[in-house]
């Protein structure tokens, strides 16, 4: 799915964290963003998966404009075409790893069984299956991110949004969940969006580009 | 004392979120009004009586009474033989004012006996409106035909002097005109609906030849010396004694309203715990942040500490305030009840008590102290790197104290159960017991949630995983949630409880009603007043009659108090009215026409008394045993009730009036002949006719208002634990919105989640419900087994009121809905972004 952002600006008070922002991302691209803290990254990342709201621009997923939806809309377009990964407490605490797997299937109907046996299947095949019937309170960080990840993908999501999914991991969990998402999408031929610090991450990236006064240019 | 930086810290952070705070203050002070209220009432009433009794009765330290009849008129000038010139006959007689129906007491006194008794009727006394002229009480003798009025009254009732008083006085008409009204600053204190009269009118207008007592001044000697030169059926008894006595028959009643209030109050205590918990579960944080910046733990302990400490404090307030209101709305109510179970009792406002405020000052402050206790030990308890760590850390703590509490329960449970049935008889051991098992009870609850949950979970296995994380957050959540689901529970109890023994209680009164109603059509003479025994023969003779009852009822005084003894002879089939419960009933009326008494249940239980025990009472032969031949069912009379055969009855009391009549015919005749005796009754109204329906009808109007202020009270408690919950629901929306926000960023939509809280509240709801099910039961079983006979002695078979209890279930699940609404609507209202960063308000 390819992503077309126009003139996109946020504000928050007086300043403009996004200023008239441009941005193409094509199906199965991999897109890192990088940059200060404060630069409008995450924001940026918020109003693609629709759970902000935009002053001013467009944002257009294939041929369907999102940011003109009302939010029930953007709901039903987010559980259908993304998947999210934020930086920590991925995942919904009073569920199983299984079940956290099977709630986005389950929010699209597929129900019972095959939502089991599909999340499970994937559980499986990211080496994860041993986690399945785990709690988040019982996964270090770096396996609750490697859920939070294969959550975000067992929907078949045509786009992946990723915000720091590294941030609060050491080095070596954190390359495992890096090339847990990056590979899982490129085999899926998911677009994803990556906002990071990682310099390792960087270099697997098909383009980095730098937010800086509240534009991207790259980097 | 501490830095006022830190008490600016929880200051703003209840300015930025008031909601739990104000929650917290809103349940504290409901419940304090309620024990405010009821406090009030019930010490006003009593206070009104005991003033009304210390007014009529004035400086006079004892009475010379009748055992069931009017004192002679020569006993007052025997007393004064003997040098007691300190002495007032006195006649009291209810009466009714037929324009305004208000209820009044008509007082005949000799006014010149009153200035050595009671100087306020010996003083000035206010001349009508129009004058300044004074009046002695003095006009009054010599005159059957006037009457003083307090001049409050009058103006109530519309009266001014030269005016006609219509009353009606045990049925009859009696005209009185008022001679002038008596100012209100000349009235003593407890002065209420009172017609004085000449003891002449009086007499005249109630038929008592004699006096209902004499009041007299003397010390304990000489008042035994007279006692013992008294005849036969003359009593003297000290006026304080007298007062205790009768003030004594309430208490059962009374302690029965404030256990149920104090019912409330536990409810609003656990609502200001609840609070407190949860706010140092959110405050780990800034807590930690303070002890890594060098806040000593004394100083956050007397930092939470005087938070708990503001919060007793303004919530004690609040509730006195708001009691002060709910009293006077109760009052009345309450003084009808005391006047149609115990005494007359006539109270027009509430009287404020500043010992009642410092109750409930110091309930409320030591309430939230108590309630601050646990939240502190927690967050004290808890290492600084850890309060900075992880939230998620602190999920299972929660959980952890859910299973912790149970075996304490269970624990405080059996005791309760060990005081009821082991413990000295008493009602307030019984009550003492019955609180332990409440309050166990609210320890238990969560923890049976938690099983009923797991079970569920392991059913809804593979049911849709939205489900399945709603039972599991709710299990997981118990920590926060099961206190105000605990006081949800006790609240419906209460209701399930309470509702049960009402309705119990209703259908057993039906059912003696139904049996006591053997006749047909009851004829009495109205209070003491005799039916002439010609008028007797007349309606035996009447057609379709088929069998005469014959009843005198009279107030006795035993050495154990004020006692009701009825005379009565009864046709065959009457006797059927009798529901024995302990006693041969083969045997029993033989035994009882020799000379052997019934004693109703409460009179057994209060006296002790079981078949073949004996019961002295004084009579006109001197004191005489009356063996008890049996134990009777009797709801009438909360005092118990001492039951003769009349030819024996006439015998010991020399007393051969006969005031009421039953009626027993065909059913089909009883219209018929009801209609007759009101036809003679307009040639003498003196005789009333009622029949066997509309006696069933004004008792349970009775019923119904002796509970209606139960009714107050549990919709109060009700209210309460809807505060608990609300407050435990909002408290759960805002530490579960990050997770909220994930399930919204996943793509649940604002209306699914706020579905789905909808949804948890009303199963919180339920779950009360359904644990509040044997704990009401329970309760309603503890309250007729042990409650009800050691307050009033009756007893009655548990009848389960299966309407009232669902409707209990349905309605503490829709409240539990309702309190869910709001912070729903808040959860699915807030802007996602800030959700996910944590940074929602």
């Amino acid at each position: 799915m390819q992503i077309t952002v126009r003139g996109l600006t946020r504000r928050y008070a007086d300043t403009a964290v996004l200023d008239q922002l441009d941005l193409d991302v094509a199906a199965g691209e991999c897109v890192a963003l990088v940059g200060r803290s404060g630069a409008g990254k995450s924001t940026l990342l918020h109003l693609l998966a629709g759970i902000d709201q935009a002053e001013a621009g467009s944002i257009m997923f294939d041929a369907q404009r999102i940011d003109t939806l009302d939010e029930a809309a953007r709901t039903r377009f987010r559980r259908q075409h993304l998947g999210l990964v934020f930086q920590n407490a991925n995942l919904v605490p009073s569920l199983t790893a299984l079940d956290n797997l099977r709630l986005p299937l389950e929010l699209i109907g597929v129900r019972g069984a095959a939502a089991r046996s599909r999340a499970q299947a994937l559980l499986e095949r990211l080496g994860l299956g041993e986690l399945g019937q785990r709690f988040a309170d019982q996964m270090s960080g770096g396996q609750q991110q490697r859920v939070a990840v294969a959550r975000a993908l067992v929907h078949a999501p045509a786009v992946l949004l990723a915000d720091e999914p590294t941030g609060s991991l050491d080095a070596d969990s954190a390359a495992a969940v890096m090339q847990l998402l990056i590979g899982a999408c490129r085999e899926a031929g998911a677009s994803l969006v990556l906002v990071t610090h990682a310099a390792e991450v960087m270099g697997q990236a098909d383009r980095l580009l730098r937010m800086d006064a509240g534009r991207l240019r790259p980097a | 004392m501490f830095p006022a930086r830190l008490v600016a810290v929880l200051w703003n952070a209840h300015r930025r979120a008031p909601a739990q705070a104000l929650l917290m203050l809103l349940g504290l002070a409901l419940s304090v009004a309620v024990v405010v209220a009821i406090d009030l009432a019930v010490d006003s009433a009593r206070g009104a009586f005991l003033d009304s009794r210390r007014a009529l009765s004035g400086s006079a330290t004892h009475q010379l009474v009748a055992d069931g009849g009017a004192v002679p008129a020569g006993q007052l000038l025997a007393l004064r033989a003997q040098g007691l010139w300190r002495s007032a006959p006195m006649i009291e007689r209810d009466a009714l004012h037929s324009e305004s129906g208000t209820r009044l007491r008509l007082l005949g006194i000799d006014p010149l006996s009153e200035a050595a008794l009671r100087p306020w009727l010996a003083g000035r006394v206010g001349a009508p409106r129009a004058t300044t002229a004074a009046i002695d009480p003095a006009a009054l003798i010599g005159r059957d035909d006037v009457a003083l009025m307090p001049q409050p009254l009058a103006t109530r009732l519309g009266l001014k002097a030269g005016d006609t008083i219509r009353l009606r006085i045990d049925g009859r008409s009696v005209d009185f005109t008022l001679l002038a009204t008596l100012p209100a600053d000349a009235l003593p204190v407890g002065s209420g609906n009172w017609l004085l009269v000449d003891i002449a009118a009086a007499q005249r207008a109630s038929g008592i030849s004699g006096f209902n007592r004499i009041d007299f001044v003397a010390d304990a000697d000489t008042a035994r010396q007279i006692a013992a030169r008294l005849p036969l059926g003359l009593r003297v008894v000290a006026t304080a004694e007298l007062d205790g006595e009768l003030s004594a028959m309430s208490g059962a009643f009374e302690v029965n309203l404030k256990a149920l209030s104090l019912l409330a109050l536990l409810v609003g205590v656990f609502v200001v715990f609840q609070t407190l918990s949860f706010l140092a579960l959110q405050r780990r944080g800034l807590l930690g942040l303070l002890r890594a910046l060098g806040v000593q733990r004394s100083e956050v302990a007397r930092l939470l500490l005087g938070e708990a400490a503001v919060v007793g404090l303004l919530a004690g307030a609040i509730g006195i305030a708001l009691g002060i209101g709910l009293g006077s709305v109760l009052l009345q109510g309450l003084a009808r009840s005391y006047s149609e179970l115990f005494y007359r009792v006539e109270v027009s406002a509430l009287a404020l008590s500043g010992l009642t405020f410092l109750k409930a000052g110091a309930l409320a402050l030591g309430g939230a102290l108590l309630a601050v206790l646990l939240p502190l030990r927690d967050a004290l308890g808890v290492p600084v790197l850890d309060a900075l760590g992880r939230p998620s850390a602190a999920l299972r703590e929660p959980d952890a104290r859910v299973q912790a509490l149970f075996w304490p329960s269970l624990l405080l449970f059996a005791s309760g159960l060990a005081l009821i049935r082991f413990a000295p008889d008493g009602l307030l051991w019984g009550f003492a017991g019955l609180f332990a098992c409440l309050i166990a009870g609210l320890g238990l609850i969560p923890w049976a949630t938690r099983h009923l949950l797991r079970a569920l979970e392991h059913v809804l296995r593979d049911a849709p995983v939205l489900l399945q994380w709603l039972v599991a957050g709710t299990r997981r959540t118990l920590g926060r949630t099961g206190i105000a689901l605990a006081a949800l529970s006790l609240s419906i109890a209460t209701v399930i409880g309470m509702s049960s023994m009402i309705h119990s209680f209703r259908v057993a009164l039906n059912g003696w009603i139904e049996r006591s109603l053997q006749a047909e059509v009851y004829l009495s003479a109205g209070g003491r007043a005799a039916l002439p025994e010609a008028l007797i023969e007349r309606v035996a003779a009447l057609d379709g009659v088929l069998g005469v009852g014959l009843t005198r009822r009279s107030q006795r005084l035993a050495p154990s108090g004020p006692l009701e003894v009825v005379g009565m002879q009864l046709p065959e089939r009457g006797r059927a009215g009798f529901e024995i419960l302990a006693g041969d009933t083969d045997t029993l009326w033989t035994a009882f026409e020799a000379g052997a008494a019934l004693a109703s249940e409460p009179l057994a239980t209060r006296l002790k008394l079981g078949v073949g025990d004996v019961l002295s009472l004084p009579t006109a032969q001197g004191s005489r045993d009356f063996t008890i031949a049996a134990i009777y069912r009797d709801y009438s009379s909360p005092q118990g009730v001492l039951t003769l055969a009349l030819p024996q009855y006439q015998r010991a009391f020399g007393d051969r009036t006969i005031a009421a009549l039953g009626l027993y015919a065909a059913p089909a005749d009883a219209a018929a002949l009801a209609a007759t005796l009101r036809d003679w009754a307009k040639h003498d109204p003196s005789l009333q006719v009622v029949t066997a329906a509309e006696i069933r009808a004004i008792s349970l109007e009775v019923f119904a208002r002796t509970f209606a202020i139960t009714d107050v009270l549990r919709m109060l408690a009700g209210v309460i634990a809807v505060v608990a919950v609300l407050g435990a629901l909002s408290a759960l929306a805002i530490e579960r919105q990050r997770e909220f926000a994930l399930l919204r960023a996943i793509g649940l939509t604002p209306a699914q989640l706020q579905g789905l809280q909808l949804l948890q509240g009303g199963a919180l709801g339920l779950l009360a419900g359904i644990c509040a099910l044997p704990l009401g039961l329970g309760l309603a079983v503890l309250l007729i087994e042990v409650i009800n006979r050691r307050s009033f002695g009756w007893s009655m078979q548990l009848d389960l009121p299966w309407v009232q209890i669902l409707t209990a279930l349905g309605v503490s699940t829709l409240a539990a809905v309702l309190a869910a609404w709001w912070p729903a609507r808040r959860a699915s209202g807030m802007a996602l972004v800030q959700q996910l960063r944590g940074s929602a308000p």
